[in-house]
């Protein structure tokens, strides 16, 4: 089980290798990053680096809704268009072991964006900055759960479609929902609202503040875990009913 | 090896499987052979778990196809129409993905690579990236995938589809000698390949089994003829080239007659069992069901 779903996420992994998208995306979002936040945290922050993760985060947590799409737009709806995905299920694999595989291997690259974001007020070492190791952790575990939500929504959103544009539009989608949808809810919601809490919680962007903060909170934690979990379980319903129709 | 027993495939409203029964021998190399849009590539779809079947029972090296499919999958090795590849890949570098896949042990992976790719003469290019080969060493490169894990059963979806002639008969070759060791089901519609191949073979028509059996039988017999000039028979008929021939039911009834043509002082050119070529007993066979 865990091997071959390893062998999956490879095999895309060196896809990923191979095409200028990959490269390009990351490069083109860790350079935007770094340009929007580096001034504007310095500036805010006045040099104090504590300040600059809590910025870069924010920063980050915008470059993921459109790196997300990207990276996870072509892992289903590619193969579907181009016929590997009949030669994929006809292994002896099922479909979580794709559906996981894929995700983990969009994970793993966005994954390295989002270490270079945590570990960037590395940067200020040499001026005379002294970054927190325990803050730069936990802000790497709030930019890699909140990245896992919306690549599993990307996807959720390869697992519909064949055509990967109208993948990566619909991840957007799923992206900008799962983003803003539980604040705005939860503004519309009256403070006891049975479901005041639960969207609290699921507020990603709160999630990434506390974790920018130097929060490391098991509950925001296992919230991004099964919203993930539900998402792909999502996209792995749907390959087994297209299968079933 | 393999068994499908009313078998019943529908795509949403239009029906492209009614109910077919058919069986395929252990170790034999049997053709699939049908016209276009008959249910041949959906038949092979159902057989390899891609697709399920909407009802009716399909068993492949006694597994079910539907409650026992990773098991099934495990004992096929399955060659889709489209031959999908990944373009960016190279060919060592898939067979080795889908080696590992298919379960083949980490420490025999390269073994088994190269022994496909030898097999399927696609040593040469291990080196070079999918997307850059001919439609030939795709089509092999394929056929690689489908044996890399040795399965027992191979289920190749028209693989000469697309060839030129040298290519087509080094894949025709390919896949007799692959069904020395193994059970072979592949589909095609070009008959003198299944001639040149096939020990059996189903007929598909319209979503309808219409023939199955060994080739030999395929070719149904039609009585026995003689030839002969220079003498007259009751029921013989005038032939092109001037000589006369009758066809009898049994062979002791024509060599009766040839007795009579050699007593009448003519000569005797031929007498042999009458057989209706594979290519005449298809058209019939799908012309025939179209009411
Ligand atoms: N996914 C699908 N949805 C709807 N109809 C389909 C689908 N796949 C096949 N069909 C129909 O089912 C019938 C059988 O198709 P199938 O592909 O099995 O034929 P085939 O014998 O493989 O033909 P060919 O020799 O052209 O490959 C055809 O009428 C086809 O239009
Ligand atoms: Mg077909």
């Amino acid at each position: 089980m865990i091997s071959r779903t390893w062998i999956i996420a490879r095999r895309e992994l060196l896809s990923f290798a191979v095409g200028p998208v990959t490269w390009v995306t990351m490069a083109a979002a860790l350079a935007l990053a770094a340009w929007i936040a580096g001034p504007r945290a310095l500036a805010a922050s006045g040099g104090d680096l504590s300040g600059f993760t809590v910025q870069s985060c924010g920063i980050w947590l915008g470059m993921q809704m459109y790196l997300a799409p990207v990276l996870s737009m072509r892992l289903l709806s590619e193969e579907r268009r181009s016929g590997t995905f009949e030669a994929l299920v006809t292994a002896p694999v099922s479909d979580v072991e794709v559906v996981v595989g894929k995700f983990f291997a969009a994970w793993i690259v966005h994954a390295v964006g989002a270490s270079i974001v945590a570990v960037w007020p590395l940067v200020g070492v040499p001026f005379g900055g002294s970054p927190d190791p325990g803050q730069m952790f936990s802000a790497w575990l709030g930019l890699v759960g909140t990245g896992s939500v919306f690549i599993a929504a990307g996807t959720f959103a390869s697992s519909l479609t064949s055509s990967q544009m109208l993948a990566g539009f619909l991840a957007m989608a799923f992206c900008l929902l799962l983003r803003f949808l539980p604040a705005a809810a939860l503004a519309a919601l009256t403070e006891e609202h049975v479901l005041s809490r639960a969207l609290a919680r699921a507020n990603l962007e709160a999630q990434i503040l506390d974790a920018a903060r130097g929060l490391v909170d098991v509950v925001n934690v296992a919230t991004q875990a099964a919203m993930t979990a539900a998402l792909l379980l999502f996209a792995t319903r749907t390959l087994e009913s297209r299968r079933w129709q | 090896m393999i068994e499908v027993d009313g078998l019943v495939k529908r795509y949403g409203g239009f029906t492209a499987l009614h109910g077919i029964s058919f069986a395929v021998r252990g170790g034999s190399v049997t053709a699939f052979l049908g016209l276009n849009g008959a249910g041949k590539s959906t038949t092979l779809r159902v057989l390899s778990c891609f697709l399920p079947p909407t009802s009716g029972t399909v068993t492949v090296a006694g597994h079910d196809a539907v409650r026992a499919s990773e098991a099934v999958r495990r004992e096929i090795g399955y060659l889709p129409e489209s031959v999908p590849l990944h373009p960016e890949m190279k060919v060592g570098e898939y067979l080795r993905f889908r080696a590992r896949l298919k379960g083949v042990a980490a420490t025999e992976v390269s073994a088994a690579v190269s022994q496909a790719a030898s097999r399927c003469k696609v040593d040469d290019v291990v080196a070079a990236p999918i997307g850059s080969l001919s439609k030939g060493y795709r089509q092999r490169v394929g056929i690689a995938d489908a044996i890399v894990h040795r399965p027992k059963v191979l289920i190749l979806d028209e693989p000469t589809s697309g060839l030129d002639p040298a290519q087509r008969l080094q894949v025709r070759a390919l896949v007799k000698e692959l069904g020395s060791d193994r059970t072979v089901f592949v589909s095609t519609h070009i008959i003198p390949e299944v001639e040149a191949t096939c020990d059996d073979i189903v007929v598909i028509h319209r979503g309808r089994i219409v023939a199955s059996g060994p080739l030999a039988s395929m070719a149904r017999g039609g009585g026995v003829r003689i030839i002969f000039e220079k003498a007259s028979l009751p029921n013989a008929d005038l032939r092109d080239d001037g000589r006369s021939q009758a066809v009898f039911a049994s062979a002791e009834l024509a060599s009766s007659a040839a007795a009579a043509v050699v007593k009448q002082g003519g000569t005797l050119h031929e007498l042999a069992p009458v057989r209706e070529g594979l290519e005449a007993a298809f058209s019939r066979l799908t012309t025939g069901a179209d009411a």
